[in-house]
């Protein structure tokens, strides 16, 4: 029923994400697998590059979408857009993880391996859209001085606060704050120059 | 609203968690007090810094994760949307401010949520939490147990190592069987030993050919009365100046000397 709903959307036009929520308020199943084959491989990268481990990633991964599962006939699109939500919780769970095992003060080896993910198949439902944007994102991100995207990584992807990030990287305060933000704004502009950015789609934010 | 401009350049680190401080403290109370031009504001930057996720070096999750969450799904029920409370005209909905967001918060936000669904959630997030450091606990004891197995298994392959019988008192104890390396250490290994008061544990003694008995460690059985335990001789006593071993029952910590009769004894022959 609900990939005939999708033909009639207009042949071979992918539903949007507002769409696949509704169909997943409704329990439809399917919907989650095409929520899932989009931002599945963003979100599980996102978390192995946090984690460093795979079992942790695959594990934050499933607890997301069945969180989105249980979550989405409560779903409310003026909230807000899903993509950022997934990443959102993701990273949250992910440096929850991080944290936990910085505590135990050690790293057990295996957690050091990253092991090869399945032979890459070609996803028919890549959102073609999400592909230009993280490719944009990452071609602004190398091309930030090497310090300044070296901040924003470990703000970002190990949780350091501003202070933790000044004494990682053995610089003064302010000049942490600044090549941060300054980073940050032009990721915005880059995003928003490709109107990629919600706000040159007329979205509210 | 003069504060919105000094705060605006906040707003990416406050997203991102890296603020600190004053500063955190006070975007936070200014956002709490809903402000109109930094809310926004606020969910622009959440967006901006959401975008860093496709930073992350692409990686493809293995295929069996998808079958794995779609199987979770098929066994997992969907929160219903509870009735009459959909509409702001029913009062009594439990708002988090959007600015919440990247806290726990996060999945309240995103949804309607009644004050219960809230607390379900926190609940829920509360078990993720517990889980993996359940997980995390439960590594680390099995490999500190493979670990003791390891050493246990080594003492008893090891050359030099003598096995000792020690014969309990009374028809129903089980024997004891000790393999003593003085290099390393003495394995104990026993089933169905009876269980101890609270407060009470075995201990092991080597008694030499001449002098007081050594302690050689405190033990307890596990619940169902298996022993399998690696201890070491305090002081430097050799097998050729031990007459026997014995196991008295002692206080939990262990006494300098035996305070009890012997229960299990095995002479070194
Ligand atoms: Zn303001």
């Amino acid at each position: 029923m609900f990939l005939a709903a999708l033909k009639v959307l207009g042949g071979g036009e992918r539903p949007d994400d507002a769409a696949l929520m509704a169909e997943l308020a409704r329990g439809e199943q399917t919907a989650l697998e095409c929520l899932y084959d989009r931002y599945g491989r963003a979100v599980f990268s996102l978390a192995l590059r946090i984690t460093q481990h795979s079992g942790a990633a695959e594990e934050i991964v499933q607890d997301v979408f069945l969180q989105l599962w249980k979550s989405a006939p409560l779903y409310q699109p003026e909230r807000g857009r899903l993509e950022p939500w997934l990443f959102t919780i993701a990273r949250n769970r992910a440096l929850d993880h991080l944290r936990l095992k910085r505590e135990k003060q050690r790293r057990i080896e295996d957690t050091l391996e990253i092991e090869p993910g399945a032979v890459a198949v070609p996803n028919p439902e890549a959102y073609v859209d999400l592909q230009r944007r993280s490719e944009k994102v990452r071609a602004v991100v190398n091309s930030l001085p090497a310090e300044e995207r070296r901040a924003i990584e470990l703000a970002f992807f190990e949780g350091m606060s501003h202070s933790e990030v000044a004494a990682a990287l053995a610089k003064p305060l302010g000049t942490v704050k600044s090549w941060i933000r300054n980073g940050l704004i032009r990721l915005r502009e880059a995003l928003a120059a490709e109107e990629m950015h919600p706000r040159s789609l007329g979205e509210a934010p | 609203m003069k504060d919105c401009l000094r705060l605006k350049e906040h707003y990416e680190a406050f997203v991102l968690g890296a603020l600190e401080g004053e500063e955190r403290a006070e975007l936070d109370a200014h956002l709490a007090r809903g402000c109109p031009v930094c809310t926004p504001g606020v969910a622009e930057a959440r967006w901006v810094v959401a975008q860093l996720s496709h930073a992350a070096p692409d990686a493809e999750p293995p295929a069996a994760l998808r079958a794995r969450l779609m199987q979770r799904v098929a066994e997992t029920k969907q929160l219903s949307v509870p009735q009459g409370e959909m509409s702001e005209e029913h009062g009594a909905r439990f708002t988090i401010p959007f600015w919440a967001w990247a806290a726990a918060a996060a999945v309240v936000l995103f949804f309607a949520v009644t004050l219960w669904q809230a607390r379900q959630f926190e609940e829920q997030l509360a078990t993720v939490r517990s889980d993996y450091k359940r997980a995390q606990n439960e590594k680390d004891r099995l490999e500190a147990q493979r670990r003791e197995m390891e050493s246990i298994l080594a003492v008893v392959a090891a050359p030099g190592t003598r096995e000792v019988r020690l014969k309990g008192e009374g028809q129903s104890a089980p024997a004891v069987k000790a393999y003593w390396n003085e290099e390393q250490g003495v394995v104990l290994s026993a089933q169905k030993m009876p269980s101890l008061p609270t407060g009470r544990a075995f201990q092991l003694w080597v008694v030499p050919r001449k002098g007081n008995p050594l302690s050689a460690g405190v033990f307890q059985p596990d619940a169902a009365g298996n022993l399998l335990q690696l201890t070491r001789v305090e002081g430097s006593v050799g097998l050729k100046d031990a007459a026997a071993l014995a196991i008295t029952e002692e206080p939990a910590g262990g006494s300098p000397q035996p305070t009890s009769k012997p229960a299990w004894v095995g002479p070194i022959i």
